[in-house]
Parts: structure tokens; sequence; C-alpha cells
């Protein structure tokens, strides 16, 4: 792969997470610039997911199906990592679905569901519409 | 110490507990739970998923209102300000938006320190025909999601819009029973108006933040929900989460509100039969925030920052904040006088219970004047209501939230 050499700005916070990933990958990067080119090409593929606009270099250059395939591969180690955790997001755990999707998924390939909430959700008294549609009626907006 | 055997509690004596109206709850500050229920962070939306919101866009601030998925209440306050970005000199920048690949922008507080200009004043009609209102409203819609713990990502939302009181007009409809009823519907401008730019509208928002982290939000409007804007404020103090009313006896409510751009009386009959009937009774606190502005002229303050001078009572002043409290004061005291002088005849309606709110109740001197003023009618204390001044402001944001999930779950209810 060829490369091309970019100057940026690195902040503080980045800096010290460099200094310490250059310490304990040392046998994999040889240096810091490495790190960053791989940091760089690992988070410009996450990044592609919010180029969604239909323009171009919508999903930076890939299809989505592309994409996905892409970031599956890439972000295995993440989800694994996360899972021993147990930290997964809630909207990737795979639990039965009482309560409908509160973010759509950016990355997941497939369709994923909420975890079991620990409350349920309210029983509403039907009866609040009466004066509800009073006060404000549905509107047509098509 | 002597100690009791706990004997088993009778639940057939023992008083149940009234539900808490969310008002009470948004005083205590606690989740919106009860009985291990609580409600969602979205509803289905005919069948498809959408995150419950409810906006109030004010005149002088944006108010945002949605569940965290804990059941707490998140609340959003934007000072209706607007301001390109430039690149500054030193120093970090403020929050900064682009909407739909559009110019940089800085809102609110930051706006206004930037020396911002306030959003327009007016109808809602009148304000969407700017196009910096919708880019507003769209950055204020991902604080509330950044608020809420939302991730950056797409969010199809249901909103609740808490539309000026004026915008709604009754209409005499049949009722499933053949009977002709009153139903309220927005006029025909407004209902134009979010047509055009808030239903089934998209706006792709980048946020850089103040560390230059970027985010992106891509919201659409899914479905939205319109209510008159005090009859959110009574349905937050009268509902209960189950969407049980509690009135406590009370069959006609006033509620006054003093909000940015006008103070309106909106009466709300709840029987024999369902009324609702609004009217304005003049300007809101932009009255007296162009007072300060005027008392205040060599310092030559817009509207945004008249206002942030009135709430704060402090102006730089050749670099250093300095208090204008005797200003304000002054201000205050007139401009307070003379609304409770127009509100004299709402005030001695002996037959309607009446509540206080909106931003104008946040100030101490115009808490003390209405105190007083009711004094001086003669009101007893149980007769009327001042909305704390903590959640004064949210309190028709929350009420078109809730407007938004009681409609979908009670549907789920009657399906």
């Amino acid at each position: 792969m060829t490369t091309t050499p970019k100057s940026i700005r690195v902040g503080q916070r980045s800096l010290q997470l460099l200094e310490a990933l250059r310490i304990q990958l040392a046998d994999q990067y040889s240096s810091e610039a490495a790190i960053l080119s791989e940091a760089a090409r690992r988070g410009l593929l996450v990044m592609a997911v919010e180029a969604w606009h239909s323009e171009a270099g919508q999903y930076g250059g890939h299809s989505p199906k592309e994409l996905a395939r892409l970031l599956r591969h890439e972000l295995n180690a993440l989800f694994n990592f996360l899972l021993e955790q147990d930290e997964l997001p809630p909207m990737l755990r795979i639990a039965p679905a009482l309560l409908p999707m509160a973010v759509a998924p950016m990355v997941a390939a497939e369709p994923v569901s909420l975890p079991e909430p620990t409350v349920a959700t309210v029983e509403i008294d039907t009866s609040v519409m009466d004066l509800m549609e009073l006060a404000g009626q549905d509107e047509e907006w098509d | 110490m002597t100690t009791h055997a706990s004997a088993p509690i009778d639940t057939a004596t023992t008083p149940r507990r009234d539900p808490l109206t969310v008002y009470q709850y948004m005083l205590t500050g606690q989740p919106l739970k009860d009985n291990n229920a609580q409600l969602p962070q979205t509803v289905a939306v005919k069948g498809q998923p959408m995150t419950a919101i409810g906006i109030d866009p004010g005149n002088g601030e944006m108010k945002a209102a949605m569940m965290g998925l804990d059941g707490r209440l998140v609340t959003v306050q934007i000072i209706s300000a607007y301001r390109i970005a430039v690149t500054l000199g030193g120093g970090k920048s403020p929050t900064t938006y682009t909407v739909n690949g559009g110019p940089s922008f800085w809102i609110g507080r930051d706006a206004v320190q930037m020396k911002g200009d306030a959003l327009p004043i007016g109808p809602t009609a009148v304000r969407l025909e700017d196009p910096r209102q919708i880019d507003f409203y769209a950055a204020g819609v991902v604080e509330l999601l950044i608020k809420a713990h939302c991730a950056p990502g797409q969010y199809t939302l249901a909103t609740g819009l808490a539309l000026p009181n004026m915008e709604m007009q009754a209409q005499t409809k049949k009722n499933e029973s053949g009977e002709e009823v009153e139903v309220f519907g927005v006029v025909e401008e407004s209902k134009q108006a979010i047509k055009d730019h808030i239903y089934g509208k998209s706006y792709h928002v980048n946020r850089t933040d103040e560390d230059g982290d970027v985010t992106n939000w891509q919201i659409h409007f899914g479905q939205v929900y319109t209510q008159a804007q005090s009859y959110g404020t009574f349905m937050a103090l009268t509902h209960t989460i189950f969407g049980t009313r509690r009135t406590d006896g009370i069959q006609e409510y006033a509620i006054i509100d003093m909000g940015r751009g006008d103070t309106h009386e909106t009466l709300i009959q709840l029987s024999p039969t369902f009324r609702m009937i609004t009217k304005r009774t003049g300007e809101g606190t932009i009255k007296q925030a162009r007072a300060v502005a005027r008392a205040l002229a060599e310092f030559d303050l817009n509207d945004a920052q008249a206002q942030e001078a009135l709430i704060t009572r402090s102006i730089l002043d050749g670099g250093r904040p300095k208090s204008i409290n005797h200003v304000v004061d002054k201000v205050v005291e007139r401009e307070t006088q003379e609304m409770l002088s127009r509100l004299l005849p709402a005030l001695r309606n002996r037959n309607a219970f009446i509540a206080f709110t909106g931003g104008g109740t946040k100030d101490a001197t115009t808490l003390q004047m209405i105190n007083d003023r009711m004094d001086s009618v003669g009101r007893s204390a149980d007769s009327f209501v001042i909305v704390h001044p903590e959640v004064a402001s949210v309190l028709n944001a929350v009420g078109t939230l809730l407007k938004v999930l009681f409609t979908e779950l009670a549907r789920k209810g009657r399906a």
C-alpha cells in the first residue's frame, strides 16, 4: 500500500493515548506514525457510516453493504472486548424486544433488539384521549 | 426503645397513595416511574419506532423534552439566538453546527456572547420563514439527544409541537356518536409552515464541540403532533404518568402564561363540556427586556442580550460583570404592575383555579408581586398556583411530549 505524508494536529488526550499504545503495541507497530496511520485507516472507515448523503463520496465511496462488511471485520475485536466486559451497548444485545429500538443501528448488519427492560412501559388510561383529541386534533400532514 | 412486631399490611384498608402528577415528579426530579412502570423513550407510530420529543419553540428560548432510558425527564432550554461562526483568534471555539451542509453557526448563550442575533419573534409561519430558525431547532434537538445520552446516528422523531395558543382554532365537528363537538386544529398558515419545514423533513447536523470532537446526527421529523402551548401546562399539571387526570375536583382552570413574546390567558372548562378559550393579554418579558435595553442605551443591547441581562441581572461593563439590579427591579416592578392590571378580570374570576406559568415567573420580584396581588383580590392560597420557577419554562414542552406519548400509548391500548 502506498502512503502519502499528511501533517495533522493531535490533541493532548489523543497524544497520551498514543504514548500508551506505543508502549503496549510496540511489537506490532514500529513507530507512532505507524499507529496513527492505522488509527486513521480504521477511524475513517467508522466515519464513513456518517457520510450518508446521496452525493459524491457517499459512505466514503463504498456501497453500504461493502462498508458494512469492512466494518464487521474491523469491529469484531471491539465487539468481543465489549462482550467480555459486559459493556455491549443495549442495542447490540440480543434479547426479546419489548420496546421498539431507540436508535437505528449504525454498524450492525442485521436487525438487533433491545434487552428486556427492567421496568415496563406504563399502561395508559385511554380516556386521556377524550380531552386531548378535542384540545388538538390529529392533523393530516400529507 | 420499644419494637413492634411487623403486622402484614392489609391492602384492603391501607389507603392507596394517589399517583403523582407529572408536575409533581418534575418538582422532585424523580424518574417518571410508578409500580415498576415508566414512560418510554420511543413509541411505535403506525408500526415504526420513533423517538418521542416535545418542543416548545418559544419566542425567547427553545425548550425541548424527552424521556431518558431510566425514566427521567430530560429537558433543554436554549436561548433563541444565532450567530454565523467565525474563526477565533485564540481560545476554544464554542460548539459549532452545520445543518445540511449550510453555514457553520453558534446558538444559545454562546451566540449571545458572540453578539449574535435574536431569532425572529412572532407566529410559527413568520419564524420558520427565516432559514436560520429550522437550523436552530435541528441543533437544539441534537443537544436534547446528547443530554439524554443518545449516541450520534439517525433518529426518526415523533415530535410534539407546542404552538402559540392563538394558532389553534376551534372547529365544529361530529364525534363518533354523531354529536357536534368543538375541536381545536392548527390554523392554515402555521400548518403550511410546519409541512414546509418540519413534517417529513430530514436534517443532517454536523456538530463540533469545544474540544474539536465532531459528531454527525441525522434527524427526521417522522410524525408531528400539535397542541396549544397552554394545554401542555394543563397536561403536566393535572395528569399522572398513566394518563389519568388528577384535578382534585377543579372544573375550570385559567392558565396565565407569561412567556417571552406574549402573555396569554387560557380558560379550560372541563364541565359540563370541554371548552378552551384563549386570548392574548399583552406582551411578555420581551417588553421588560426592551425596557432594560432602553434604560441601558449606552450598551446598545439587542433583544437576545437584553433578555439575558434581564435574567442574569448583570452586564459586562468595561470587560467586568456589573450588577444591574436597580435597573431591572425598577423595570420589572413597573411592567409587572401593568401586566397584572391587564389580568385583573382573570384574577377576579372566582370560578377558575389559576395557574401562573412561563419564564416570567422566574423573577423573584414578579413572584412577590403576583402573590401580593392575589392577596389583595382576596384569592385563597388553594385557588391558584404559581408554577415553580425551576420548571415553569419547560412545562409546555413536557406537556407536548406527554401528548405524543399518551397518544401513541393510548392507540396501542385501544388496538
